[in-house]
């Protein structure tokens, strides 16, 4: 399943995703794409793959103020569905009206806040062949209540 | 839920059949397997031994460019569609692993998916308290472990969460 939590590191892209150096920023991750998870003083580290389906993504360091133990909780818990439906905004246009697209949850990601809160950037995967970035008209809690129910 | 085999005979591209070796001297060994990974299980004959099974086993079976062996077992298809269908106590498992698989050195917990286990085999020196471990990083990397983990306790994690209900020790 899903589990959101503040990332502090993700060594990957240039260290970009982590806008707060200090507090990190808070992400929905797949709880699949998550390797090697060991505890950390911070509370884990583990080698995260954007798309654990493609065999050329080899993984990038990530720290995140869950515990492996909690990170455990979060894996078991059942999600309202398999699929997931996401308000896409078109070419990320938020005065655009938004087109309902359903995904395998299988292929979530991961998703972080637009800078104005109120929108959500969701990356899934096209199975082993492509990563998709959309923008979607929801917060991010509000994705992480769609999936999980909590 | 993972199945302990005992395995006859392992024909494979990647290490031929050298998973089961001379040393075994009963000719069979005691291999912890994923069946995420099997394919094609059959009867091993019909006539003779339906009590034993022959199937296909994908070490990594996220990546397309990856081949199969062939494994015999002395399993009937029938436990290893039961393992199948048997759900893992957890979807994650947390495994202590030695450092540079040196079993005098300390061990780190190491959590991950059980779906990325692919097999765990017995450490031969010391078949009761260590046995190694085989999983794969989505479908980009093999990682060969040695865990202070029989492969019943593996087993047992799986099913149970602990280690508590481990029966029987390992064989060489």
């Amino acid at each position: 399943m899903i589990l959101s939590t503040t990332v502090l590191d993700w060594r990957i892209d240039g260290n970009r995703r982590v806008h707060d150096k200090t507090n990190g920023d808070t992400y929905i991750l797949n709880c699949d794409f998550m390797y090697d998870i060991h505890a950390h003083t911070d509370g884990s580290w583990m080698y995260y793959y954007d798309n654990m389906y493609d065999r050329q993504d080899g993984g990038a360091y990530l720290k995140c103020d869950t515990s492996p133990a909690n990170i455990i909780v979060a894996a078991d818990l059942i999600p309202v569905s398999e699929t997931v439906t996401l308000p896409i905004f078109p070419d990320d246009v938020q005065t655009e009206t938004a087109v309902d697209t359903t995904i395998m949850l299988d292929q979530f990601s991961r998703a972080w806040a637009h800078s104005n809160g109120t929108a959500t950037y969701v990356v899934y995967a096209d199975d082993a062949w492509n990563m998709i970035r959309v923008l979607c008209d929801m917060t991010l809690a509000e994705l992480y209540t769609l999936i999980s129910g909590i | 839920m993972y199945k302990i085999c005992t395995v006859t005979n392992w024909s494979d591209s990647r290490d031929s059949t050298r998973r089961i070796a001379p040393a075994d001297v009963s000719g069979s060994r005691q291999i912890l397997l994923n069946p995420n990974r099997f394919s094609d299980i059959k009867v091993r004959d019909l006539t003779l031994v339906t009590s034993k099974s022959i199937f296909k086993f994908f070490d990594n079976h996220l990546d397309r460019r990856e081949g199969y062996s062939v494994v015999k077992a002395d399993d009937p298809v029938v436990s290893l569609i039961t393992a199948a269908d048997t759900a893992f106590h957890s979807n994650m498992i947390t495994l202590p692993i030695h450092k540079n698989n040196n079993p005098d050195n300390a061990t780190v917990d190491h959590t991950m998916n059980v779906d990325c286990i692919a097999y765990a085999d017995s450490y031969n020196p010391d078949p009761t308290n260590h046995c190694w471990v085989v999983y794969y990083n989505a479908a980009f990397k093999r990682r060969e472990v040695l865990t202070s983990y029989n492969i019943d306790q593996i087993a047992d994690i799986a099913e149970t969460g602990s280690t508590t209900t481990t029966t029987t020790s390992t064989t060489e």
